[in-house]
């Protein structure tokens, strides 16, 4: 009789740690950005802060663009190691140029992923624009 | 890691669930091995753990002890070891009862051999369905372990404040978790309320030996209690209230479904025995079932004045009206239950309620919310068809065969005047039958009975008393045919009477089988790492308002806060919102819905709500587009928007 709960008890702990081990780091990316919408639409880049976490459990590159008015103005390739994280923030010439161009439409881009599409950008992206 | 993780919680199991009651049965019943068969002995001192363990822990916390891990091992030891010293000494002394045994182990090898095989069985289908889905996310659970959680953290007992919780449906996974180190996002509270659903079975496999040995013989008996197990334990094995019921944390329920069996059957036992110390026991157990959970209790209240009822009218009519000559032959059980241990036991459980700790749900809102005429349409009673298909059809019918035949069984019992062995058998037949319709009268027809309780609950019930009656019906029947029918067609018979429930229960358990879906566990574990990244960023001062209806795994986030209980709010089903009965609170809804709106922006300012979780892609549009809302965190399917000018 021992056995016949020692078993099943077993596998289910085992199970339930191991799933949850797997599920926490594999599959997918956290953004998380602190006041980025009031940032872009001032205008003022000198607050914007971006987290990258690598949840996965390969290293994965991330390419970093920030536009204003279409126009790219950062570009930036970052290799984030497997369940690590990276925070960005702006270089000075970006938040000057950002500033002069308060009023127009800002685009900060983030894309990673392995697969490219026809363009050569890779597919999975994130934008945040100051844009409604 | 892991496997030192594991024999914690091995140590902890033993230290919680087997030793204390272990040693406590011992000292009652010195001679052990000659009064209950190992069955009985592992499924007694592990009730009787749990029992302890709550008792204990309630008392550590009336006397102001902080719940640590040191102090909880020294009390647990300390308790095992008095007890163990006792039954000790108690043996020493040389009092050894002459007590038979309670004819429980009286099985053949084959027997024993088909019972362990069927435990193993329902063990298997228990434990894959649960696999499935493992990452724990359920809404029940998820409200529970808050709880258990806030025992761990503080190191005493909360106050709930409402009389929807119960001091026992927590303790046990508080103590566990703080003993093995387990953390409460694991599988480790499911694997806990899998062991009770095991014990629950034992249970109703004892209690079922032990009330049809009261009205036919041991062999019908130990065949009700192997059938019993098997329709329990394997047909229908993952509807409610088994499986179902533990993935989705109902403990109240599980940990009721193992004390009522266990108590009934200590009751029919303190009758057949006139033992007062299994009257002791039976007051024990009921006070524990008290502790554990307000509609189990209820439930069994009623099912025992159902049985006093029956009682009653059975007992009349077979002492021929004749009151004197029955209170006669009542009288030596009156005394085995109300005999001066008992009462000093009764006593100290009555002042256990009053003055240590008085169980949630015992105020008179409380109690009028549970009594009297139906208020809802989900509590005027469920239709027959509904039954049939909650407890499933195969069983039912066989169990109404089975009631039908016993009630064969009852009235040439009943109608010969046979004083001793009388009572035990009108007690063992009225409370077979009590406990069937008591619970179908609840289900069905509340308003007879006064009962005030969303139905489709109380039917969960029904399934244990079912399968003693199904069981008790093959067994019973097919005893006779096995002697008197041709053994070819006997046999056929018995294939096709087990065959069409195995195809029953069987198919049961494939349309409710959990599909393991990777993506939706991801989802919850995204969920959990937003509460956590949320959780370093809000402010005391700041509220979080989350979505109840697309995110995954959102009851669990308050685990990550352990600010309150209510904390985050929560965006709920919307016909939630449309209560006929009372009004209730439309912001949590608004704040999501029509956040730019004048009661959307009152709202945000009377709550305070600064963060809101939502599923990307689900009714994010509004804060997308919203200068009043930043966009603070993402993953793949859940998002967090901040109130930009939120004060």
């Amino acid at each position: 009789m021992f056995f016949i709960l020692f078993v099943p008890l077993t596998f289910l702990l085992w199970h339930g740690e191991t799933a949850i081990n797997k599920r926490a780091v594999v599959g997918y990316s956290v953004f998380s950005f602190l006041n980025s919408k009031e940032s872009i639409k001032k205008g003022d880049l000198s607050a914007l802060k971006i987290n990258i976490e690598n949840s996965e459990e390969e290293n994965i590159e991330y390419l970093v663009s920030i536009s204003v008015n279409d126009r790219q103005i950062d570009f930036q390739e970052i290799l984030v190691a497997a369940r690590s994280n990276f925070i960005i923030e702006p270089s000075e010439k970006i938040i000057e140029e950002a500033s002069q161009n308060a009023s127009n439409k800002y685009t900060v881009s983030f894309q990673w992923g392995e697969e490219k599409d026809k363009k050569g950008a890779l597919k999975k992206q994130f934008e945040l624009s100051n844009e409604k | 890691m892991i496997i030192l993780l594991l024999f914690k919680f091995y140590i902890a199991i033993a230290l919680t669930l087997f030793i204390p009651g272990h040693f406590f049965i011992k000292t009652l019943f010195k001679e052990q091995k000659r009064y209950f068969s190992i069955v009985e002995w592992v499924l007694l001192s592990f009730g009787f753990s749990l029992l302890i363990t709550n008792f204990l822990v309630i008392a550590m916390n009336f006397l102001s002890i902080k719940l640590t891990v040191s102090s909880l091992l020294i009390v647990f030891i300390l308790f095992s070891a008095i007890f163990w010293f006792l039954s000790r000494k108690n043996q020493k002394l040389g009092e050894i009862s002459k007590v038979s045994t309670s004819g429980f182990g009286g099985f053949s090898k084959k027997q024993l051999f088909l019972f362990l095989g069927i435990l193993a069985l329902s063990c298997i289908i228990r434990t894959f369905y649960l696999a499935d889905g493992i990452v724990p996310q359920t809404t029940d659970l998820g409200h529970h372990i808050y709880w258990s959680k806030t025992i761990s953290e503080t190191g005493q007992l909360p106050s709930y404040g409402m009389p929807d919780f119960i001091i026992g449906e927590h303790i046990i996974f508080a103590v566990v978790q703080m003993l093995s180190g387990f953390s409460y996002i694991s599988s480790m509270s499911v694997s806990v309320l899998f062991l009770i659903n095991v014990f629950s079975l034992l249970a109703i496999s004892v209690c079922a030996y032990s009330l049809v040995a009261g009205f036919a013989t041991k062999k019908i008996a130990r065949n009700s209690a192997l059938f019993t197990l098997l329709i329990a334990g394997t047909f229908y094995a993952t509807s409610s209230p088994q499986a179902k019921f533990i993935a989705g944390g109902v403990i109240g329920n599980t940990i009721g479904n193992l004390f009522i069996p266990i108590t009934i059957y200590l009751f029919i036992l303190a009758i057949r025995k006139k033992d007062s110390r299994m009257a002791t026991l039976f007051y024990l157990c009921l006070a524990g079932l008290g502790f554990t959970h307000h509609l189990s209790t209820f439930i069994f209240l009623y099912v025992f004045l159902g049985f006093l009822v029956i009682f009653f009218v059975f007992a009349v009519s077979v002492y021929r009206f004749n009151l004197s000559i029955l209170w006669k032959n009542v009288f030596p059980y009156f005394k085995v239950f109300f005999s001066k241990w008992n009462l000093v036991t009764l006593l100290i459980i009555v002042c256990f309620i009053l003055f240590v700790h008085t169980p949630s749900y015992l105020n008179k809102t409380a109690v009028n919310t549970a009594v009297g005429a139906p208020s809802k349409s989900t509590r005027v009673g469920l239709p027959f068809g509904a039954i049939t298909l909650s407890v499933g059809a195969w069983k039912l019918f066989y169990a109404i065969l089975g009631a039908l035949v016993l009630s064969i069984v009852a009235s040439k019992k009943l109608l010969k005047k046979n004083s001793r062995t009388t009572i035990l058998q009108i007690a063992s037949i009225s409370l077979t039958f009590s406990w069937f319709l008591t619970i179908f009268l609840m289900s069905t027809k509340p308003a007879l009975l006064k009962v005030d309780i969303i139905s489709s609950r109380i039917v969960s019930y029904i399934t244990f008393p079912l399968a003693i009656f199904s069981a008790f019906f093959i067994a019973f029947v097919f005893q006779r045919l096995f002697k008197k029918a041709p053994p070819m067609i006997a046999q056929i018979l018995f294939f096709v009477v087990i065959g069409t429930g195995m195809i029953s229960g069987f198919a049961d358990i494939s349309d409710s089988v959990r599909k393991n879906d990777p993506a939706e566990e991801r989802e919850v574990m995204q969920t959990y790492r937003a509460s956590r990244y949320l959780n370093s960023i809000a402010k005391e001062e700041e509220n979080v308002l989350k979505d109840h209806i697309y995110l995954k795994g959102d009851t669990w986030m308050k685990l990550f806060f352990m600010r309150d209980y209510k904390y985050p709010l929560s965006r709920s089903f919307l016909r939630r919102y449309a209560d006929p009965t009372k009004k209730r609170e439309t912001c949590t809804r608004d704040m999501i819905a029509i956040p730019h709106s004048e009661i959307g922006k009152e709202c945000f300012k009377e709550t305070g709500v600064k963060y809101i979780v939502l599923k990307d892609g689900f009714e994010t549009a509004q804060f997308e587009r919203s200068e009043n809302f930043s966009k603070i965190y993402t993953s793949p399917n859940v998002v967090i928007y901040q109130k930009n000018n939120a004060k």
